[in-house]
């Protein structure tokens, strides 16, 4: 199985891996009101923003600022960098061996929605440059030149198993040798499309989100990117670089049962947290810790936690949901959550789901409360999405 | 200044299907379905009865919705899901098939109608009290999620959006996923793309594609699967991604030798060219109406239009992308 050898993660709670980590350990969520989005919501439903403008990251990024850029281009760019840069990626000379793979529910919607209504009055030359960007490929494209990465490059649009889909396709690239590293991972940036979607699914909390807690009532949508560096074994060796730890086993299935609910006994995720450890070759007893997907709203939470059940056997490992600190990030979640993951394993710990009381009543799950400094060899994170998209990913030392 | 990318899957696939047990040899292309420009759907003789292209956007000849699906259930379902659905099931009942071991679809631009509708509805409406029935049909993996549910496939599903290369980068995965898994599977690979008025200007004022063709759109998918006794319309030989028209692409040209290229570039190549997108106009995934015209040519008599004398046994698709792609597929004759 592939190794992992960087990683990076911008979200609601950090602009980088090591202030994700601090905000993890402190107990500090991310969850206001937002700073840039003009919506009708902005002082109703809390989101998970990240606490940088347009303007600051193109600056921070030294990118030229006469071009228009989508939230989600520089959202990318900005943690696939840091990716990039752990894994020493610059040293390597045949550019066209690294890959970048990249997952996204609603790609450049943010530009979509500042010029849907433009579109008329607006120059051609200035029609050419934007509408291009409005696609989900197009923040890989921009990616990938940025990061001068000449392997293969693809999106993936799963909803909210895109990241975690797009780390499926990059090991199977390694595996089959069409790439000896791929940066893979995912992003979303909020925008008025998906607040004003997931609100019209009377889905979003107006208070800090609760998963797992009986008294759940939603999520708090979000925004952020997260990848990670995938390489082959044999690349690692030749380059003398550090792992961070291991893709021991992934699976993608589909709940096939309705486009936005989970089924009640969650099928497609007792299938893909299943295949996933299968895959690992490892028993569920082996798991140390679940990442779950735990949006926090009354179907996944139930309908997941059931699956965990199932799965477990009714031994259920340490779990908790990062979505408390940073909302739900949606694409991007697979890839910001793989990061967290790999860092329980590289530090022995495992994080609170934040706020959470009384368990759900037909459950009776209680997930991790504190930060627990403990042996983590094995971590299952999950992402589910919309379309009954399933995916679990194995992380190991 | 161009830097090649070498991706020659050519022998790489040949090594694995090596490595691999007898029986999994091959990867197959087996029954198809098309609702696009031309009256391909349901319909054995299109090929004979071919429509020119028209200097307007032109949208798909659209089926008697009624005859194969249920109105109620489908009632509210836009356009390009009754035709990603309607193409699903055709294919698979020609290959023969009730169940599916994965769903993967390419679609560049997704759900334009409903992702507009939404739009539209908080643009106008404001931001209270709005349907969620657009949103959740807005989605792009909307197209897979509601494949699976109708055949209750609880396999991989993906869907892959990447421009030009979905299409492409989809076939790949479902070779990808075969060869991982070691056993024989029935893929559905469906190239998916809808024209709305709304975009039709727009891609046209942003240049996205090239001008020579209207703008087009078309829902085509192919059983892709890797069992020798099952049906077969052509063995899948080469997927080829590189950055341009270059030296990779020309030596498997040579090599190969393929008694057709079905391309909409100029070919350096001796052998005869057909610009298939004259027959399905242009749109991101057009590359899967290639790949079906090819199955097509290879299962039925080429009509006289096409100017090849003999039967087809190899033939080349060939696309060269804006933004430095260009991929090379590759089917032969069963």
């Amino acid at each position: 199985m592939t190794w992992i050898t960087g990683m990076g993660a911008v979200s609601a709670i950090g602009l980088d891996v090591a202030s994700n980590y601090q905000s993890l350990l402190e107990g500090k969520d991310g969850i206001g009101y937002t700073e840039y989005i003009d919506t009708y919501h902005k002082r109703i439903l809390p989101v998970g923003e990240v606490k940088l403008s347009n303007e600051q990251l193109i600056d921070l990024l030294s990118l030229d600022k006469r071009d228009i850029y989508s939230r989600t281009e520089l959202l990318s760019i900005k943690a696939a960098s840091e990716a990039y840069a752990q894994a020493c990626l610059g040293e390597i000379k045949d550019r066209t061996r690294i890959a970048f793979i990249s997952g996204t529910s609603v790609g450049g919607m943010d530009l979509s929605e500042r010029y849907y209504k433009g579109y008329e009055l607006e120059g051609k030359r200035e029609l050419v440059t934007n509408f291009r960007k409005h696609g989900c490929y197009k923040h890989t494209e921009s990616a990938a030149k940025a990061l001068n990465v000449k392997g293969i490059s693809t999106t993936i649009s799963t909803a909210c198993s895109s990241a975690a889909n797009a780390i499926i396709y990059g090991a199977r690239l390694i595996d089959a040798g069409l790439a000896d590293i791929v940066i893979a991972g995912g992003v979303d940036p909020l925008s008025k499309f998906t607040i004003n979607g997931f609100n019209s699914l009377k889905i979003l909390d107006t208070e800090p989100t609760r998963p797992f807690d009986d008294s759940r009532v939603g999520l708090n949508l979000a925004e952020g990117a997260g990848y990670i560096v995938l390489e082959s074994e044999q690349s690692m060796k030749q380059r003398g670089i550090q792992p961070l730890g291991r893709l021991l086993g992934y699976a993608n299935t589909c709940d096939a049962y309705h486009q936005t609910a989970s089924s009640p006994e969650g099928k497609g995720a007792v299938l893909a947290m299943s295949k996933a450890l299968e895959l690992a070759g490892i028993l569920p007893s082996a798991v140390d810790y679940v990442n779950v997907h735990g949006t926090g709203t009354q179907n996944n939470d139930l309908s997941e936690g059931t699956a965990l059940k199932t799965v477990f056997d009714g031994k259920v490992p340490s779990f908790s949901s990062t979505k408390s600190y940073t909302g739900h990030t949606l694409g991007a979640s697979g890839g910001i959550e793989a990061a967290y993951s790999l860092l329980a394993i590289n530090n022995g710990v495992v994080y609170p789901n934040l706020r959470f009381k009384t368990s759900i009543a037909d459950l009776g799950l209680i997930p991790q409360q504190q930060v627990e400094y403990k042996t983590v060899n094995v971590v299952l994170s999950n992402s589910f999405g919309f379309g009954g998209n399933n995916t679990s990913l194995v992380f190991g030392r | 200044m161009y830097c090649p990318i070498h991706l020659a899957l050519e022998e790489t696939i040949h090594h694995w299907f090596l490595e691999d047990n007898m029986q999994l040899q091959n990867i197959y292309i087996g029954a198809s379905s098309s609702v696009s420009i031309q009256e391909t759907f349901d319909n054995p003789q299109w090929l004979e009865s071919l429509k020119p292209l028209t200097t307007e956007p032109m949208k798909v000849v659209a089926p008697d919705y009624k005859k194969f699906l249920d109105p109620t259930a489908t009632r509210r379902m836009s356009k390009v899901l009754k035709n990603s659905l309607l193409t699903a099931r055709q294919a698979m009942e020609q290959q023969g098939i009730t169940e599916l071991d994965a769903v993967i679809t390419a679609t560049a631009w997704g759900c334009q109608e409903d992702t507009t509708k939404f739009l539209d509805s908080f643009e106008s409406m404001g931001e209270e009290l709005l349907s969620p029935t657009s949103f959740i049909q807005s989605t792009h993996n909307t197209i897979g999620g509601l494949i699976a549910m109708s055949v209750k496939c609880n396999g991989y599903n993906n869907t892959i959006s990447h421009d030009f290369m979905s299409f492409e980068t989809s076939l790949l995965d479902a070779v990808l996923l075969m060869k991982e898994n070691k056993q024989a599977m029935n893929c559905y690979v469906g190239g998916i793309d809808e024209l709305i008025d709304f975009s039709a200007g727009i891609f046209t004022k942003a240049q996205c594609f090239n001008e020579i063709y209207p703008v087009a759109e078309a829902a085509t998918c192919f059983i892709v699967h890797n069992n020798e006794a099952q049906k077969k319309s052509a063995k899948l030989t080469n997927i080829t991604l590189t950055q341009s028209l270059d030296q990779t692409i020309l030596d498997l040209i040579k090599q190969n030798k393929p008694d057709l290229i079905l391309s909409s570039s100029d070919i350096p190549s001796d052998l005869p060219v057909f610009d298939y997108r004259t027959l399905c106009g242009e749109f991101s995934t057009a590359a899967a109406f290639g790949l079906y015209l090819a199955a097509e040519l290879l299962t039925k008599k080429a009509p006289v239009a096409f100017g090849i004398s003999g039967a087809l046994k190899k033939i080349a698709i060939i696309n060269v992308y804006p933004e430095g792609r260009c991929s090379y597929l590759e089917l032969e004759g069963c």
